[in-house]
């Protein structure tokens, strides 16, 4: 059986091309700065703040400057993304390096996660300890290295203005049909992070449906769309049985937007409301179809404009800007 | 980047002669592809380079405007 790699990248503040990024956020209600989030590399960091009287909506410094990804409700595990889904298709987790800035001065705790930081999961219903013994396990050897899980921590390697960093990378073998990324949050208040992310998995080689989708909005409700084919925050690593029927599930439900499907049997990759120019070269070299055949053309170029954008900011290249 | 067409002038740039026969070279203006398991002469609209591969444009038999992977044409 052959099997593809997918790769999922995130940057929220921090990237993982800068080497020890300054990130942070000021929290303190009492200083000038209230609000604002200083040295953010990429993206947006996580600022927790549920006092709409007194902060209202879009005053913050960092969300005025678009810095900050604001939340007005606290969470106890806030799902901030969910980096693969698949139904009826097989996925091994297999890495991942995850790296926060967070106004917690302890982000990992004993049982690897505690406050003020995400943490990559399996889903559902498995809590963070899943790849250790016991959840007391190791709880007083923080920064810890497992060599039988291969997980290894590291608190502080360097430090911030405001706030503590923390590490973790684990690598091994987990099947895991679904993966999100989740803030542990423990429902603080006033409270920021920022995090970058790589997360490596492999699937079953299979067609592809490659359009980039919100899990939330674009694909969950759409039973259709599940049937045919899994979900990857990638938009590009998202295997279904058979190539007509996720060209008649996006042609029914997405007929404005534009989207590929690549026939990993036939080796074509079809275009509907794209041309060849929107192709990036690599994803040519990722998928390296013998043929491109286009479905549609599309006639507002804006839609596969927009299409590649997604594609590249989603499936960052290069090592940094 | 080199162009992965052949030189359109048949320099003689490719010896020894002992090699294997070399593949005619398709007829100008054409290119030869290769499509389900055949080689089929096609002529191309245009030609492309995208990643490691050139592609040649052209109106497939299922009337979609298809890119097909340009193989060195010998």
């Amino acid at each position: 059986m052959v099997f593809n790699t997918g790769i999922a990248q995130y940057y929220y503040g921090t990237a993982v091309y800068a080497i020890t990024p300054g990130t942070y956020c000021q929290n303190n209600t009492s200083a000038s700065d209230y609000g604002t989030c200083y040295n953010i590399v990429a993206g947006q960091a996580v600022f927790v703040q549920t006092d709409t009287t007194t902060y209202p909506t879009g005053s913050l410094p960092c969300e005025k400057n678009n810095t900050c990804i604001r939340y007005t409700t606290t969470a106890g595990l806030r799902t901030l993304s969910t980096v693969y889904s698949y139904s009826g298709k097989q996925a091994i987790l297999q890495y991942f390096w995850l790296r926060v800035h967070t106004s917690t001065t302890t982000p990992f705790g004993g049982n690897i996660s505690s406050v003020g930081s995400p943490f990559v999961r399996p889903d559902p219903g498995i809590n963070s300890y899943w790849f250790l013994p016991a959840q007391t396990y190791e709880q007083s050897s923080w920064p810890i290295y497992d060599p039988v899980t291969n997980l290894k921590a590291y608190q502080n390697p360097y430090t911030i203005s405001l706030g503590s960093v923390a590490i973790i990378r684990w690598q091994g073998t987990l099947f895991a049909p679904t993966v999100i990324l989740q803030g542990t949050e423990n429902n603080q208040n006033n409270i920021w992070y920022a995090y970058d992310s790589k997360i490596i998995w492999a699937y079953e080689s299979s067609p592809l449906a490659i359009i980039p989708l919100d899990f939330n909005n674009d694909y969950a409700p759409y039973r259709e769309l599940r049937n045919a084919f899994g979900y990857a925050v990638t938009g590009i690593d998202q295997p279904g049985w058979n190539a007509q029927d996720i060209i008649a599930a996006l042609q029914d439900i997405f007929p404005n937007r534009a989207w590929a499907v690549y026939d990993d049997v036939q080796k074509i990759l079809y275009l509907y409301n794209l041309t060849m120019d929107y192709v990036p070269d690599w994803l040519i070299n990722k998928l390296a179809p013998v043929g491109v055949k286009v479905l549609q053309s599309p006639s507002d170029s804006s839609t596969a404009q927009a299409w590649l954008n997604a594609l590249n900011s989603r499936n960052p290249q290069a090592g940094g800007p | 980047m080199s162009n992965a067409n052949p030189p359109s002038h048949g320099a003689q740039a490719n010896p020894p002669a002992q090699a294997s026969p070399a593949p005619t070279p398709p007829p100008q203006g054409k290119i030869r592809i290769r499509k389900k398991r055949q080689w089929v002469l096609i002529t191309p609209k245009s030609t492309k380079q995208k990643g490691m591969f050139t592609y040649a444009e052209f109106t497939d038999d299922d009337g979609l405007d298809t890119w097909w992977i340009v193989p060195p044409q010998g």
